[in-house]
């Protein structure tokens, strides 16, 4: 087993965080925030505060790093906790009288639970084959996405920018999704082909 | 049929645009038809990595980590003692699995735990490579805790959490501000930036440069302010210590006796203090009114100064503390509950609904239209937009109002074609002017706005002689204080046309945007007598303009003034 420069890094971090230094955690925080969000995001049913859970799994994995046995895998072990505080936020939303009814179809809950263990490099891969993909789309499909997931602005305003009605932005906004997805799958189907 | 109604149903649930009903329509497709579930699971969890793959901004990371490291335990003496204990636990283990293999005899094994702790005491390392010796006690953390700030920044960090315990030993760079720290002993002491500070011990605070003002009560002598070139004891006693880049120290006693004993040697004070301080006669003792100047030059200049009680700072500066809210179901808080204030020097909580409202009675907003909008609440406006800034509800506001860069010098004109631009409002009862804030007001604000608040002139109502437009530049709460939570979702309303007047607020068209979900509570406490109104007197209502010192204007959410303390 070889040990990357990135690993002692992280170990030695550790190392202080276990002497009291708390500081070290940032480094902590920064190597796996993304990650982690990142596959949260995908796993967490409709209605999670995603950054929440990740910075629960955080709080958790800091208090109790004495569990951690120095120089295995850090990483599989801070995703597990996340696993369990996501089950757990879960758990809290499911008990809310109206979630059903506000939030989430049940089918497509019983699908991401059908999903929640998917391994987070799993995960990983797919948002690099979907920054991948975005920067293959032409400019003005592009532009939706900017407008949706970056500026957040709303349907009414997406259309008087583009000049269509509200129904053609939603129709774009499902066929750019469309077309990134497939865009993922043909790079994962080539990734697993090993091409 | 089914695709296309369920491409329509599957893109208005992810934009939040589903009713009821279609949401029912929505469930029975998906059970018709499960492999539709499978591809709204993809679509779903494309969805959600394309808002990670958006925010794909160092900003937003920092942010994270931030706001992470924030809400690490603040008492990490606890943590490491968890560690250490855990530690003891199985090295103990170890130990006696050794026994069972190994004959030795009892003295040798005392030896061996002897040993072991005296490892375990110096975090696990050979005792000679600690970097600092401490005589009394080598690895005792202490407890001091930040209990107040005021405006302060760190360099290069957030300021700790209120109440947080500091690092022990670790370097505090105070770059803006004021902090009180409260010793285990009662101690308390105020540091003024610029500043450098270690928490010592318990009972010992390094200053490597900088001001501070330390009151040790009855109970709390032997306090030390360790500097580069002196060790000052209190003996019960109020006091300031300042250090110079030259490391010049100068100290003044305002109450009380302090003694002070000359650094003899070149090693940093603050990491060598000897056991038997307390024994040793001190190289100058200084008593009440009476000051000191120490330079660290070879010719050991030790000169009396003059007495200057004015630098000794009793308390931080009246301010608005914190505030408590009621958390929304998706995260983030929503409803407020209690504002904290320190008013005259007093702190004081007020539960929200002793505060006083205020209605809207006047609103203009620039000549141009405002991209952003002027209102903020839910899915839903209430009938009666006036109420927007009183009621208890952090998402409801009436943002970016007019302004103008020069403060008013006559009364505002709030009638129809040309009015004043910028917002009054009026008090449900007079608002009476008593030391410090009378009134606070809340705004949201994000990361990419001025992180210490959008400035804003607050003016009276009618000018008379000795009032005055009073210009806030900096609030109590920035985005660097860890005091301003995070505010709950809420929804944005912009119109398509500037707004002339409350009447156009209501009955102009617009339309509803969601806000990103990143932005934070900012307060600021407003002191009557910086509008120069007299002591005592009563206060109907107030103007307010954006300072218009850059293209962000002030989006208040929250204003009310205090009772009578």
């Amino acid at each position: 087993m070889s040990v990357s420069p990135d690993d002692s890094r992280l170990e030695h971090a550790l190392g202080r965080v276990r002497r009291g230094d708390v500081s070290a955690f940032e480094y902590v925080v920064q190597r796996f925030e993304q990650p982690l969000r990142a596959w949260l995001a995908s796993q967490a049913m409709p209605g999670v505060d995603v950054d929440e859970v990740a910075q629960r799994a955080f709080v958790a994995a800091y208090g109790r790093l004495h569990e951690y046995t120095p120089g295995t895998n850090f990483s599989a072990w801070l995703f597990t906790i996340a696993r369990y505080q996501l089950r757990t936020e879960t758990t809290r939303l499911r008990r809310v009288a109206d979630y059903h009814t506000r939030y989430a179809p049940d089918l497509l809950q019983r699908e991401l639970e059908r999903r929640a263990d998917q391994p987070p490099e799993v995960v990983l891969a797919r948002l690099d084959h979907l920054r991948e993909c975005l920067k293959s789309l032409g400019s003005h499909l592009r532009q939706f996405i900017t407008w949706r997931y970056e500026e957040e602005i709303s349907l009414e305003e997406m259309a008087a920018r583009s000049g269509r009605s509200v129904a053609a932005v939603k129709k774009q906004l499902f066929l750019v999704r469309k077309k990134l997805q497939e865009c993922i799958c043909q790079r994962e189907a080539a990734a697993e082909g090993g091409v | 049929m089914t695709i296309d109604r369920f491409q329509q149903l599957w893109t208005d649930y992810l934009e939040g645009e589903l009713g009821e009903a279609e949401l029912a329509e929505l469930r029975q497709l998906l059970e018709n038809a499960p492999q539709l579930a499978e591809a709204a699971a993809d679509s779903y969890q494309l969805h959600r990595l394309l808002g990670i793959a958006a925010c794909d901004d160092p900003a937003v990371s920092d942010t994270f980590v931030q706001a992470t490291m924030n809400r690490l335990p603040a008492g990490s003496s606890q943590f490491t003692g968890a560690v250490m204990q855990r530690l003891g636990t199985a090295q103990a283990s170890r130990t006696r699995r050794l026994t069972r293999w190994l004959t030795v005899s009892a003295a040798a094994l005392t030896l061996g735990i002897v040993s072991l702790a005296l490892v375990l005491r110096n975090g696990g390392e050979p005792a000679g490579n600690q970097p600092i010796a401490q005589p009394a006690a080598p690895d005792a953390q202490a407890t001091a805790r930040l209990v107040a700030a005021s405006h302060a920044s760190f360099f290069g960090e957030l300021a700790p959490p209120l109440q947080s315990i500091l690092e022990t030993r670790r370097e505090y760079v105070l770059t803006e501000g004021l902090v009180e720290l409260e010793f285990p002993s009662g101690a308390s002491v105020i540091i003024e930036s610029p500043a450098v500070f270690r928490v010592i011990s318990d009972i010992s605070l390094a200053l490597d440069t900088g001001r501070c003002s330390v009151h040790a009560p009855e109970g709390a002598e032997g306090f030390r302010v360790e500097t580069p070139v002196t060790r000052v004891v209190d003996r019960g006693t109020r006091f300031t210590v300042s250090v110079a880049e030259t490391n010049e120290t100068e100290v003044q006693v305002i109450e009380g006796v302090a003694d002070v004993y000359r650094s003899d040697d070149d090693a940093p004070t603050a990491q060598a203090a000897p056991a038997n301080l307390d024994q040793q006669p001190p190289d100058v003792r200084l008593t009440e009114r009476e000051a000191y100047r120490f330079t660290a030059f070879e010719d050991g200049a030790l000169a009396p100064v003059q007495y200057t009680p004015a630098a000794y700072r009793r308390s931080l500066p009246d301010r608005i503390i914190r505030y408590e809210a009621a958390t929304a179901a998706g995260g983030g808080i929503q409803k407020l509950k209690s504002v904290t204030v320190q008013r005259g020097g007093r702190e004081i909580q007020y539960p929200v609904e002793q505060l006083i409202p205020v209605e809207l009675t006047w609103f203009k907003s620039a000549d141009a239209v405002d991209r952003a909008g002027h209102l903020l609440g839910g899915e839903k406006l209430p009938e009666n937009m006036a109420e927007l800034l009183s009621d208890h509800l952090l998402t409801t506001g009436v943002i970016n109002p007019g302004g103008s860069k020069t403060p008013l010098t006559t009364d505002p004109v709030m009638g129809a074609d040309a009015g004043t631009p910028g917002f009054a409002v009026r008090f449900r009862q007079p608002v009476v002017n008593r030391p410090g804030p009378d009134l606070i007001l809340m705004e949201v604000q994000t990361f990419s706005n001025p992180l210490d608040g959008d400035a804003f002139h607050v003016s009276p109502l009618k000018f008379a002689p000795g009032r005055k437009s009073h210009t806030i530049r900096r609030y109590d709460l920035t985005m660097n204080s860890p005091e301003a939570l995070r505010l709950a979702p809420f929804s944005l309303y912009r119109y398509s046309q500037p707004i002339a007047s409350l009447e156009q607020l209501h009955t102009a068209t617009h339309v509803r945007a969601n806000a990103g979900p990143r932005f934070h509570l900012l307060a600021v406490g407003i002191d009557l007598s910086d509008l120069g109104f007299a002591e005592g007197e009563q206060v109907e209502g107030l103007f307010f303009q954006d300072a218009e010192d850059d293209i962000h204007r002030v989006d208040p959410v929250f204003i009310a003034g205090f009772p009578e303390p």
